[in-house]
């Protein structure tokens, strides 16, 4: 899938890592909404299915029906979707990356060797993402230069290109399949109080192959406030989703070629909702999920035509598998399961499985093999995921039974095993809030996104149900998971301000072991370096510190100073 | 033990018959720096450029050989075992017309671990144009290290970067100069490692400490180029400055565990760097992490607990130690009931046969009127992270820990400085038994067998000797004040203690060390003019 996941957006190959938010994130919540929640009181629903965020108005959409435990009438809050807030270092096979801002440096660190060696970015290095391919390669963004510099390290050996005239403002990259380019562009969503004049249309595209005698960068201008990119399979194409549609750009002729629009009816000025874009691998079709609609469009976005799969409600999320062949949508109001094919062409039909009785699913998670699917929901306090299996046959659901609330669930690579989070037990006499969060009266349908409540405990949940999942109670809030592309581990990392509580949790599957690690510092990144075969957790320090943990024995190696660390000077080494 | 000694009686008699076709030598003032050998009490006589061995036979009578130096001594040191005393000299550029010979730099080597004190000679002439002042000795006895102090001021052009590393085993020491690589600063001071368990197999590393890096060198092989550490860069707004250095050679077993820990002068971080596996010529590489413990630390020491290695950091000012995890930089506080400012181990030697691996740690030099020492134990109990701290309530501040040799192992003297007590710290007992002193700062001096601690007050002719198994104390009354004392073995296998006079050309008093009395004491004068004894 190519939608915006956190994975992409720390660039960190191989590992599928998720920050926690503080707050809510608002993804998905419906525009101008108001009013908050916040507790986990019994609801409108039944005592044992409490609301995460409560509830304000009356009205709108209820949740019973198809199947699912309703809730009596009262509308359920969004979904809400977490995602990351921190820039992050970045994994390449075998090194971490981070940048330094403040220094102007980069430090990369051998996972294996655990040295570190340091070089000279440009001015203010910020956002960093890896460059695919057989090299460990990254592209890093100066922010006060507006340049890029392109790093490459084999063994001790560091190559390095710098690339002026970068779009000012820019924050984030896109990276090509093929490592040939990337784009550099401005995601409004990072930007505080951003006026509605700001279009952050420029964006540049970087050929990081291209000759010496060759800037190699080009600007361009896209749609208003892009917010992800795309790249089809071949690299020749790059999609950008805007608020004006997709942009097509040429990689070969550095052009935007088309503007391919997203709306009900084809019609650009529609207005777009750009925050629930898949794009498949291919580059070829655009999945599109509209809040408080019952319909999933997909948008041909060569021929620029589209057809439309329509739920029996409202679709609060769909996913789209790595390879681009299949997608699931889940309508959660009905419990209804939508599974479609995406084989280079824009989908006609569905199958629909319903939801088991006693489960709500809003959202769904694609494994990377994209044969099994976990569906949860967040917006009650359910203790069950649903495993949807999606082999030759039928799709097939299963419950897999937990022992406290889900918050969210992030599979194994393999989808044999998911690590679920959970929030603290629900207070026992906890009501649900109603009203505006101004007192005033609520505004009628609509259902804000409430704080989500911080993660504590965590599950290891074999998804094929022949072993009961492993809860764990973690020491406090749960900030990040990181799972291994082997599908053997994840760390699940802990971070609480208040009481100076930091650490770690290493899961092992198949063993469901738990070993903890404690930190001495704030976390910041949590990620795995699939080549050395140890997970790592960036933390804050003034001099740079990161703690490696084996995903074998669950030893924990600290490296503080890394910049230190790169003034060691070996005179025998040429 | 190194004491000055000048004769000013022998000085105006000098000056008397100070005239003459004689070398000036024997117009001026008798002195000597006397030093103590395990089987010998080393004068050296500057003026005369010679040293002067008295050995004692069963007697306590004493021989005196007389061996020349080099021209220029511009350092001295004796080894960490007692045996030998070396002199390094500058030696001498004749000039035309000259009547002195042409010198060169030379590292003299006297040994005084037999009957007979010997000498020998390591010509650095080859190494050497102008001569370096500073003479480091390795704990191991193998090697000797020349560097430029700076003290006695430096040639035309002196590069203070420059080390020559002389192998004490070779017949001519195969002296080595090495030119240290630097980013501006300067070597000021030299710490020898233990030896260490490499990647590369048991190395003996020189830790060459400058104002702004560190410098590692294998004195294994010296030609092989050093890695340096370099504390900071030059956009840091400051420096972090090395105030002390701790070694831990970790698992035996390992080879890439090997640490170097670091505190630094104003500065709350303490840094370790792991030496682990490299590609490079030296095998290995140093890994810095650096730890904040909440304050300045004023003493750092290596310490097993029952969690594994730890940097253990005194923290004053917050009565507490801090417990640093090198490999997860993880700090634990451990209050404490003082605010000590220096810590030695004291881990019982059959350690390793008990139960526990945990070290155990003298915590000294705290506040006034409250601290006394305390043993912490640092293993681990329920619910904190040490298993006992026990203190031994001396109400005076402790200002050194003066250790024991062989015999009595489990026990240190405790000096106070000018306070008129000192203590044996019995470390198995856990008791510390007080003992007053008339006089005001005094010196102690632990006899090298660890049977007994020799106590005097300099320009006073009073000494004692306490036995520190019993606590006996033996009070003794010589005819003249003393200046020094040594213990040593003597030519009928007991042992013999001199006591050095500031008169009389330099005189000694001999007594039976082990049954001090008296009436059987040897008087010796002119130590330094030839005849006597």
């Amino acid at each position: 899938m190519t939608k915006p996941t956190a994975m992409e957006r720390a660039g960190i190959a191989g590992a599928l890592v998720l920050v926690l938010s503080c707050a809510a994130s608002s993804e998905n919540s419906p525009a101008g909404s108001t009013g908050f929640g916040g507790t986990f009181g019994s609801g409108n629903g039944s005592a044992d299915q409490p609301s995460f965020g409560g509830t304000t108005g009356a009205g709108g959409a209820t949740a019973s029906s198809g199947g699912s435990v309703g809730s009596g009438g009262a509308p359920l809050p969004p979904e809400q979707e977490v995602e990351s807030t921190y820039e992050v270092p970045v994994a390449t096979g075998h090194f971490v990356w981070t940048a330094n801002a403040t220094s102007g440096r980069i430090a990369y660190v051998d996972a294996t060797a655990l040295t570190v060696r340091t070089v000279e970015a440009g001015d203010g290095p910020g956002a960093m993402a890896v460059v695919p391919g057989t090299a460990d390669a990254v592209v890093v963004l100066n922010t006060l230069s507006n340049d890029a510099t392109y790093l490459q390290a084999s063994g001790t050996t560091l190559t390095s290109r710098t690339f002026s005239d970068v779009a000012p403002g820019s924050n984030v990259w896109a990276v090509s399949p093929d490592g040939r380019f990337a784009i550099a562009w401005t995601d409004a969503r990072q930007i505080a109080n951003a006026p509605s004049t700001q279009g952050f249309h420029e964006v540049t595209i970087i050929d990081l192959k291209a000759a010496a005698t060759d800037a190699g960068t080009k600007t361009l201008a896209v749609g208003y406030r892009p917010a992800s990119f795309a790249f089809s399979a071949d690299s020749k194409k790059a999609y950008a989703v805007t608020e004006d549609g997709v942009s097509v750009l040429s990689l070969a002729t550095e052009a935007v070629v088309s503007t391919v629009a997203l709306g009900a009816d084809g019609v650009t000025t529609d207005v777009e909702d750009t925050r629930d874009v898949s794009i498949t691998p291919d580059g070829r079709l655009a999945v599109v999920r509209r809040d408080g609609s019952a319909d999933v469009r997909v948008v041909d976005l060569d021929a620029g035509t589209h057809t439309t799969l329509t739920l029996s409600g409202p679709v609060t999320d769909v996913d789209v598998s790595n390879d681009g062949a299949r997608g699931v949508a889940v309508a959660r109001d009905t419990g209804d399961v939508a599974v479609f094919t995406l084989a280079g062409t824009a989908p006609t039909t569905a199958t629909h499985v319903a939801a088991p009785t006693g489960t709500i699913v809003g959202q769904v998670s694609l494994t990377g093999s994209g044969t099994t699917a976990v569906l949860y929901s967040n917006a009650v306090a359910s203790e069950r995921i649903v495993v949807l299996t999606l082999g030759a046959g039928a799709p097939a659901l299963h419950i897999v039974k937990l022992h406290a609330a889900v918050l969210s669930a992030f599979p194994t690579p393999d989808g044999k095993f998911a690590v679920v989070l959970h929030p603290a037990d629900a207070p026992p006499n906890a009501q649900p809030t109603a009203g505006a969060a101004d007192g005033g009266a609520a505004d009628a349908g609509v259902v804000a996104a409430a704080p989500l409540p911080a993660a504590v405990a965590f599950s290891l949940a074999p998804l094929d149900g022949t072993q009961p999942p492993r809860i764990e109670m973690a020491d406090g809030p749960i900030r990040a998971v990181a799972v291994s592309p082997m599908s053997d581990a994840a760390l699940v990392t802990v971070r609480d301000d208040a009481k100076a509580i930091y650490g770690t949790y290493l899961g092992v599957f198949p063993s469901l072991e738990v070993k903890h690690a404690p930190l001495s510092s704030p976390p910041i990144a949590t990620g795995v370096v699939g080549g050395a075969k140890r997970g790592y957790v960036a933390q804050q320090h003034p001099d740079g510190r990161i703690t490696f943990i084996s995903l074998d024995s669950g030893d924990a190696r600290t490296l503080t100073g890394y910049e230190l660390g790169a003034r060691v000077v070996d005179w025998s080494q040429p | 033990m190194k004491m000055s000694l000048t004769s000013a009686a022998l000085a105006l008699g000098t000056l008397a018959l100070g005239c003459g076709g004689r070398p000036d030598v024997w117009s001026r003032p008798a002195s000597a720096n006397a030093y103590g050998l395990s089987n010998a009490v080393v004068l050296h006589d500057v003026n005369a450029q010679r040293v002067v061995a008295l050995t004692a036979s069963g007697d306590g009578a004493l021989s005196a050989s007389s061996f020349g130096t080099g021209t220029d001594v511009v350092a001295t040191a004796v080894d960490s075992a007692g045996a030998r005393l070396f002199l390094l000299s500058a030696g001498h550029r004749a000039m035309l017309g000259d009547t002195q010979k042409n010198e060169a730099p030379a590292l003299m080597v006297v040994d005084g671990s037999a009957a007979a004190a010997t000498t020998r000679t390591i010509d650095l002439g080859g190494v050497l144009s102008d001569p370096l002042d500073g003479l480091a000795l390795d704990p191991t006895g193998r090697w000797a290290v020349l560097y430029a102090s700076g003290v006695h001021g430096g040639a035309f052009v002196t590069n203070p970067n420059e080390l020559v590393v002389v192998d004490l085993t070779a017949a001519d020491g195969a002296p080595v100069s090495v030119s240290l690589h630097s980013f501006g600063g300067r070597p000021e001071k030299l710490v020898f490692a233990p030896e260490l368990s490499l990647p590369g197999g048991k190395t003996h590393l020189l830790i060459v400490e400058s104002e702004q890096d560190l410098s590692l060198l294998e004195l294994d092989h010296p030609d092989r180029a050093e890695i340096t550490v370099r504390l900071a860069d030059a956009a840091a707004a400051t420096t972090p400055q090395p105030a002390e250095i701790v070694v831990d050679d970790g698992d035996p077993a390992r080879t890439d565990d090997a640490r170097i820990g670091l505190r630094f002068v104003n500065d709350t971080s303490v840094m370790t760097l792991q030496l682990e596996p490299s590609s490079g010529a030296n095998g290995y590489t140093p890994t810095p992490n650096v730890t904040d413990v909440g304050g300045v630390p004023s003493a750092i020491a290596f310490v097993r607990t029952d969690g594994g290695l730890r940097l253990a950091a005194l923290v004053p000012g917050h009565d507490s130690a801090v417990l640093v995890d090198p490999a997860t930089t993880l700090t634990t506080t451990v209050a404490l009931p003082a605010d000590y400012r220096s810590i030695s181990l004291v881990t019982p030697s059959d350690a390793a046969s008990t139960t526990s691996s945990a070290d155990t740690a003298l915590l000294w030099n705290g506040d006034a009127g409250q601290a006394g020492v305390a043993f912490w134990e640092l293993g681990q109990a329920a619910g904190r992270p040490f298993r006992s701290l026990e203190t031994v309530a001396i109400t005076e501040r402790v200002t050194s820990v003066l250790d024991v040799a062989k015999t009595n192992t489990t026990s240190k003297v405790l000096s106070t400085g000018a306070a008129g007590v000192f203590y044996v710290l019995d470390l198995a007992q856990r008791t510390a038994t007080p003992l007053l002193t008339a006089a005001t700062n005094v010196s102690l001096v632990v006899s090298p067998t660890g049977t007994r601690v020799w106590t005097f007050a300099p320009g006073q002719s009073d000494l004692a000797t306490t036995d520190i198994a019993t606590k006996h104390v033996r009070t003794l009354h010589l005819d003249a004040a003393v200046t020094g004392v040594f213990e040593i073995g003597n030519g009928g296998g007991g042992r013999t203690l001199v006591a050095l006079h500031a008169l009389g050309g330099l005189g000694a008093t001999t007594l039976d060390a082990t049954n001090p009395d008296e009436d059987h004491r040897k008087i010796f004068g002119a130590l330094l003019t030839e005849g006597t004894p």
